[in-house]
């Protein structure tokens, strides 16, 4: 079968005008992922019967009858996601056979919006690690150049799309875990405002800074996707309650938009430098008043995350005890073990005021930059991350050197700001780069839109990875 | 701090996480020279405050002589 769509509205015009059934496109990614899933190591389990047994449903109520969202779209997701009868891994060996009993909010709300789960996405174990490195499973390989990392730790969520394994994959974002593996992959990243979409279900890492969005080839289906994740759950308590916006209507005229660039925000590689510099350029072009600002506390945010994530993450790690589920605490990989020791000192009687206190206030300021620089301007843009991929392997020695790359993602954790990573170009040797588009909380109607239209202008989304 | 942490750990291990987390405790230590003075702490950033359901009456199922009736729970085997 020829492949003649390239996102959900041409999938599903497809599925229309009867062009072909969604148990044909549910085969076309099957058998693409038996073929690839070998050598880039993106899918943890592929849940074959179930996916054709969904799509032979749907075969059977056409999109006529049945016209939802996301009807026919084969999904995959991280695994963190936990999924009914279907094992949860995390990545990790401590639930190497962990079947969970019910669906996370977003799992259900795909499925109830036509989606096929195709499977589980391998990730940097409990998502502790900005390569892919990290899974207990197998590093995750660049299907650009497999000598070189994904990115993390949404490391097969974003391989999946990049490679043509699935169509649109979930995942969860941090301190960068979605839109580091988005730009080092080649494709559009989505981390929404903290509390847009139910974390409920979710494997937690740092309740307080997770984010859960999702990984696509085009900004249009990154917010189709949201419209059907997004909005409360009674399940979630830290989920908003703000109405939904229609974020597909992605018609904005951006003369006269600010756009802030922070000075602070400096990439390392002169490629991604220059990638940026010319977006920057284009985003003017296109009518953007680009004004540079200053978002002074960047380099203590990156050390404030650094304390308060590994402490949140010693705490929801301590439920796994191998007692009520679960392999015993002897299967965490040296990632996990870190992140707990370094989190149980944090927060241990004598350090509590001076680590755990002092970043709780330092994130105030973090906090404040933000706001002060959204006074001023309507969006930020930036690199995602300071540095091209690098070669697996390169950086396992010394974890500070790994921490350090998250400088430019993790402040909008802190804050709880909507966020995009979108293809922006290529170094020399074909490696992907990255750029994020940041906004004040809840306003991913209009970064789905300035994204759009800078898509619209570029081509760097439509070049893949050949494998 | 492993002990705390109900980690076990092999003398090998003992000797590269302590050199490794050295470096990074060192690293966030720099927030010991922000002026924290006159802030409050983040707990969370949504601005949400005591979340709780809609307190509504909802329909119950059909009283049967003042008793709810409820699905079986055994079956008869």
């Amino acid at each position: 079968m020829t492949k003649d769509w390239t996102d959900i509205s041409s999938l599903q015009e497809g599925y229309k005008t009867g062009k072909f059934k969604p148990s044909d496109v549910t085969k076309y990614y099957l058998d693409r992922i038996k073929k690839y899933n070998s050598t880039l190591n993106a899918f943890i389990t592929v849940t074959e019967e179930q996916a054709m047994a969904k799509a032979r449903e749907l075969d059977k109520q056409p999109y006529k009858v049945r016209p939802c969202t996301l009807y026919g779209v084969p999904v995959a997701f991280k695994d963190l996601y936990q999924t009914a009868g279907i094992r949860t891994t995390a990545g990790s060996k401590v639930l190497e056979n962990y079947v969970g009993q019910y669906n996370a909010t977003a799992v259900q709300r795909y499925l109830d919006a036509g989606a096929i789960c195709l499977g589980k996405l391998n990730c940097d174990a409990w998502a502790h690690g900005s390569s892919g490195e990290n899974s207990d499973f197998g590093p995750t390989k660049n299907p650009w150049n497999t000598d070189y990392v994904p990115g993390g730790s949404s490391s097969g969520v974003a391989v999946a799309v990049a490679a043509d394994l699935c169509l649109v994959a979930a995942g969860t974002d941090t301190g960068g875990s979605i839109r580091c593996p988005a730009s080092f992959c080649g494709v559009v990243g989505l981390k929404p405002t903290y509390g847009r979409v139910s974390r409920y279900g979710i494997i937690a890492m740092a309740s307080s800074l997770d984010s859960i969005g999702h990984i696509t080839n085009s900004v249009a289906d990154a917010a189709k996707v949201l419209e059907v994740t997004a909005g409360n759950d009674p399940y979630d308590a830290t989920c908003s309650t703000k109405p939904v916006d229609s974020y597909s209507n992605l018609n904005k005229n951006i003369k006269g938009l600010k756009i802030g660039v922070p000075k602070e925000y400096i990439a390392i590689d002169t490629a991604v430098i220059k990638a940026i510099d010319k977006s920057i350029q284009q985003l003017r072009e296109l009518g953007a008043e680009i004004i540079e600002i200053s978002l002074p506390h960047t380099p203590q945010a990156l050390a404030c995350y650094y304390i308060i994530m590994p402490a949140e993450v010693s705490s929801n790690l301590a439920r796994y005890d191998g007692i009520r589920f679960g392999n015993d605490r002897s299967n965490f990989g040296a990632e996990a073990k870190r992140r707990i020791m370094l989190g149980t000192y944090t927060l241990s009687a004598g350090y509590y005021d001076q680590y755990y206190k002092t970043a709780q206030k330092v994130r105030t300021l973090v906090v404040q930059d933000f706001d002060q620089a959204f006074a001023k301007v309507d969006l930020i843009a930036a690199p995602v991350m300071p540095h091209l991929p690098f070669k697996i392997g390169e950086k396992v020695a010394d974890p500070l050197s790994l921490y350090l790359e998250d400088v430019l993602t993790v402040p909008v954790n802190l804050a709880g700001l909507p966020a995009i990573s979108l293809p922006c170009g290529f170094s020399k040797d074909i490696l992907p780069i990255g750029m994020q588009l940041i906004g004040p909380q809840f306003s991913e109607k209009s970064l789905f839109a300035v994204a759009h239209l800078y898509e619209q202008n570029t081509s760097w989304h439509e070049q893949h990875p050949t494998l | 701090m492993a002990k705390l942490a109900k980690l076990q750990l092999t003398d090998e291990e003992e000797k590269k996480y302590s050199q490794q987390l050295e470096k990074v405790i060192e690293y966030v230590g720099q927030l010991q020279k922000v002026d924290i003075s006159k802030v409050k702490g983040t707990n969370q950033v949504t601005g949400l405050v005591n979340v709780s359901r809609a307190d509504r009456v909802s329909p119950c199922t059909p009283l049967v002589e003042g008793y709810i009736k409820v699905k079986a729970i055994f079956g008869n085997d």
